[in-house]
Formats: C-alpha cells, structure tokens, sequence
C-alpha cells in the first residue's frame, strides 16, 4: 500500500540511508530505534514535511514523494502533542475539517462523535494548557483521526507520559487501531512498546534499516549485534563454535566456559543471551537444559516486581539473570552466593 | 511559580541585596519623572496640552510612529518568521544590519537618511518620480521613525515566531492546511501577543525619536522636535509644560495598551 523506494535524505544531523520498505493495508508498523537514528525523520518524510533528496513514495501506486503534507491524508500524532494553544478542545478537533467544504451541522456532529468516542467530551471547552499529558495526547489523536486519514502516523506519541497512563493509552490505542483497521506506522525507541503493538518492525540505526521483521523474528532471531543488544539480549560472549552433526548442536568455547548452541554456526562467533531466559537455582536442576553453569553472584539490583542478578562464570566473565522477587526470598540468594545458571540451547543466539 | 517577595524575613542576605539594588534602580529612574511634574501647575500642563501647536505635535508624533509601525509590520513579520525558522547563507549578517539602527548614534542615522532620502539622495530621486520627497515631509518622518524603531519589531516577531513550536505548524500542515493558511490561522495567532508587544515598543521608539527625524524632516513638528526648539528658544521654563504634557500623554497610553494586552488570553508555550 505504501512502498517506500531508495529513499535518501539529510537534514541537519540526521539521515536517511536507502529505505526501501512496503507497508501493508491496515497493518501496525513500528520503527524501532535509538535516538538519532532517523525514526523522526523518516515518519515526518512519509507525511511529506521532508520531501527526499533521492528515491520515491508510492501510495497506492501512485507516485506522491513531492506531494506536500495538506494533500496525502495521513493523520499526524506528536511526542509534545503539539496542540494549537489558542483553541480550545473542540476546535482542535474541528481544525481539520475546517480545511474543507463540509456543512457545519455535520461538522459538530463529527467532532462530536470523535470526542465520545475517546472519551474526551467533558473538556471541549477547555484550553490545551490546562490538560494533563494523557488527556493532551487524548485531543491529539482525536483530532488526527476526524479526518480520516488513509495513514496514521505517531511520533513516540507515549513517550512524554507517566508510566501507568503510557500503558493505559498504549492499550486503546491498539483498540482503536484494530477497530478502525486503519494503516498505522510508529515510531519509539522503547522495544516493550515495539513488542506489543507491532504487526511487523524495523530496527534502524544511523539512518539505516537494519531488520524488517514480526515481533518474533526481531526478538528471537536478531540479524546483528546491534539488533541483539538493542532488544534486550544483555548478555554476549566471544567464543569460537564447533558443530556437532550428531548431537545438531554447536559448542562455543568461551574461554573459561562452553555454552551448547542449536546452531550450525562454526568459527569465531558471538552468543548472545537474553538475562530472562537465563534461570538461577542452588542445585544443578535435573532437565534436559544443555547449559548448566556454576557461578557467585555479584550483584543484587531490586527492579521491584523482578530482580536482576550478576553471576560470575569466570574471571570477569558475569552474567545477568532475572528472576521474579517471589524466587529471589524462596532461594535465599545473597551476594557471593553459590549458584548455577540454567540455559536452553535453543535460546541462545549465535552470530 | 515564582516566590513573592513580600515575607523580607524569608529571605537571605543575597535576595535582599538584590532589592535594595532595584529599589535604588527603581528611585533613579523615577524621581527626574516626579521632580518635573512637581514644578508645574497641574492646570498650565493641562492648558498647554490642549494649544493647538502641542496637541497638533503630539498628534503628528503618534500618527507618523504608527505609519512607520505599520510599515515595520509589513516588511518585518516576513524577515522575522525566517529568521526564526530557516538557517540561511549569510543570516549573520542579516542579523548585524536589523542590529545597526540600534547601535549607531541617531544622528548619525539621520546624516544617513538624509544622504539616501534627500532631494539629491538615490532614493529621494527615485521617490520624486511618484511625486514623493521627505525632506521636511511626513514620509520623511515616517521613513526616519521607521528606520530606527523597526529593528525591535523585527526581533520581536523573530522571538515570538521561535516560541512557536514547529509541530504544531506541521501537526496543521498534516490536517490539511496549506502553507499560507497555517501562517494565518496557527502561526500568526499564537504569535500575536509577543508580536503586539513588539508593536508597541516599535511604536514607542518611534514616537520618542529626535535625531533623526530632526535632521531629514524637522517639520511638520513633532513633539520631540517641538520640546527642542522651544528650549532652544524660550529657555527651560517655559518648555517644561510641554515636557509634561508629552510624558503624561505616552504613559497613559502605553499603560492602556499594557492593560489591553494583559487582559488578553495567557497562552503558554507548548512545546
């Protein structure tokens, strides 16, 4: 539906290194990356603010990378909300239907419909400045959907908001997508996010696609190191592999240690191990786990509902493990602790 | 939230140093004000204020300063909103020169004016062709105000243009604004206070000019040019009542023009 083609751009600092990309109808796509990687300018290139120094948009089939913003349709959501200051709830909303001939009688009806719909009608006489971020960010999406855009466009639209109403907005945002199916891309540098909302992701970088991917492809299998480490697979070792045809297996020897790996791999490679997919016990757990590790815990980090730990395999070699609190008091765990770490073969990664 | 100040126990030696600083600021500016007017006749302001030299003076003064703010306008809301949203070759120096009526000493700019703007000046040959001369001419005072005042209307709405966020301009754009009409129905609104202000001050300075509009066109009077020739003439004494009259009349309106704008709606800036 939407095909992005070669697409190259620099503005200021940041760039855009040859996008190609397809979004499909009415499916939720997130980009995912760190700051300054060219999400922003991606996002706002899509709604024509930047037009591209090289390459084409095409929507539809039909060419519109030099069509300026006011023509495409899409709905625009910002981090800051950017409301008009000078109008009140309800004439926000109405912006959009102002720039076209629709009779006013349907146009009250309309924003009417929207504000019951998001739940925003007991503020539509109010100014943006006497709003809370999550009933500013509630305006902003209304007045961004009246218009029925063919593309919904959000700009890390939770990222300003307090914890519980970023995971509240999250969900009817989702509700909202799936009611309407309409073609959604997002933008956000927080993979909690990525996860639970996406249909497909790209992780950028430095103006770079570097993974197009589901949920499950971009979390269980990363293409590179920087996909691995930027989706939460904290813990990596250097190592050399071995393949074993018999067992289907390959052993990395990572110096002090060895870690079985259902991968092919051979040579020198990197593991990559995500700390929830690593289980702590005092004695060596009898299962089929292939890795099982003695350690001494290092370090004790309460993250409230979960605990991080740091066992240490060898000689500055530690890894980091999560386990719930509950776990934590059951095994009586302290600092220099002895323990053993358990991990699956197959959740280990290799690259 | 700002602390008030009122609670002086509250605060340390340094806040109080600080008041005593701006209460000293505050007598030096203020007692010349009180002085003058304790030396007249209340009445004698009041009978002077309304001859009809004066008032015509006054009348010119505050006519002319708001062609020239008009002016201002008109040419300086455009070069501000650039230079509050485009980086450019050369902004530097755009910059220096908005500066330059400011720096440079007000006759100097009226030796200037005259050069470009007289009857032998480049501009003052071109202007003749449409049967347009300033010297001694109220478009020579309008073009004398406007030189030296339209920098603060310029910075101004450069400063307003800036605290108005982008997205917003965008978020418009998006909902199917055109360019012009974001300027109009977003921009310019959430703009308008700092650029209102700036009008005033643009304004301000105009009507308070003396230099230069004595050297290109010392008449018609205005009432700065007035209050020289008369003490030049008739001596202090008998200028002090037009002194009067003028300060009276500029703090009443400008004091009206703040009440005006602060009953306006706040609006904050969201960023």
């Amino acid at each position: 539906m939407l095909v992005l083609e070669h697409i190259n751009k620099t503005w200021g600092e940041f760039q855009l290194i040859d996008i190609n990309l397809e979004i499909r109808e009415s499916e939720f796509f997130v980009f995912l990356g760190p700051s300054g990687a060219g999400k922003t300018l991606i996002l706002e290139t899509i709604a024509g603010i930047h037009y591209p120094d090289s390459g084409r948009i095409l929507f539809k089939g039909a060419d519109i990378t030099h069509l300026p913003p006011e023509k495409r349709k899409v709905g625009f959501v910002f981090q800051d909300y950017a409301l008009f200051p000078h109008k009140q709830v309800w004439q926000n909303i109405e912006f959009g239907l102002n720039q076209k001939k629709i009779p006013r009688t349907e146009k009250l009806k309309r924003v009417e419909e929207i504000m019951n719909q998001i739940a925003i009608t007991s503020i539509a006489k109010r100014y943006p400045n006497t709003l809370s971020g999550g009933e500013q960010q509630r305006v902003a999406l209304a007045r961004a959907l009246i218009i029925k855009p063919e593309i919904f466009l959000l700009d890390e639209p939770l990222s300003a908001l307090d914890h519980n109403m970023r995971l509240k907005l999250r969900e009817e945002l989702l509700k909202i997508q799936k009611k309407l199916r309409i073609t959604t891309i997002y933008v956000t540098h927080d993979r909690m996010e990525a996860i639970t909302l996406a249909d497909r992701i790209a992780v950028m970088n430095k103006g770079k696609i570097i993974q197009i991917g589901t949920p499950n492809e971009i979390f269980r299998a990363p293409k590179d190191e920087f996909v691995a480490q930027f989706t939460g697979y904290d813990n990596f070792f250097d190592g050399t592999a071995k393949y074993d045809p018999e067992t289907r297996l390959a052993t990395v020897n990572c110096g002090n240690f060895e870690i079985q790996v259902a991968n092919s791999k051979e040579g020198k490679v990197k593991v990559f191990i995500r700390p929830e997919d690593v289980s702590v016990s005092l004695i060596p757990p009898k299962s089929s786990i292939r890795n099982i590790l003695p350690g001494k815990i290092t370090e004790v980090q309460d993250q409230g509902a979960i605990i991080q730990l740091k066992v240490e395999l060898a000689q500055n070699q530690e890894i980091s493990a999560l386990i719930t609190h509950q776990s934590f008091l059951d095994l009586n765990l302290n600092l220099n602790s002895s323990v053993f770490v358990a991990i699956k073969a197959t959740s280990v990664q290799i690259l | 939230m700002k602390d008030t100040l009122w609670n002086i126990k509250k605060y340390g030696a340094f806040t109080i140093f600080f008041i005593i600083l701006s209460i000293t600021l505050f007598i030096l500016l203020i007692i010349p004000i009180f002085n003058i007017m304790s030396q007249e006749n209340p009445l004698i302001v009041f009978d002077t204020l309304f001859t009809d030299y004066v008032a015509g003076a006054i009348i010119t003064s505050f006519y002319c300063s708001f062609l020239s703010t008009l002016l201002s306008f008109c040419l300086g809301i455009p070069l501000g909103y650039l230079l509050a949203r485009y980086n450019f070759f050369g902004k530097r120096i755009v910059d220096s020169i908005v500066d330059l009526p400011i720096l440079i000493p007000h006759s100097v700019a009226g030796i200037l004016l005259l050069t470009a703007y007289g009857q032998q000046g480049f501009l003052g040959q071109f202007f003749s062709n449409f049967n347009i001369s300033f010297y001694d001419t109220p478009w020579g005072i309008v073009i004398a105000m406007f030189f030296v005042s339209a920098p603060f209307l310029i910075k101004g709405a450069r400063d307003a243009f800036e605290n108005v966020s982008p997205n917003i301009e965008k978020a418009a754009r998006t909902l199917g604004a055109s360019r012009s009409r974001t300027f109009l129905t977003i921009t310019l609104p959430v703009a308008s206070r700092g650029i209102f202000t700036s009008c005033i001050l643009c304004w301000a300075r105009g009507i308070s000019e003396f230099g230069a509009v004595y050297i290109l066109a010392s008449t018609p009077l205005i009432g700065s040019v007035l209050v020289y020739y008369e003490f030049e003439g008739a001596g202090l004494i008998a200028v002090r009542p037009i002194a009067i009259a003028l300060i009276l009349v500029t703090l009443l309106i400008f004091i009206g023009l703040k009440l005006v704008q602060g009953k306006s709606r706040p609006i904050t800036r969201v960023t």
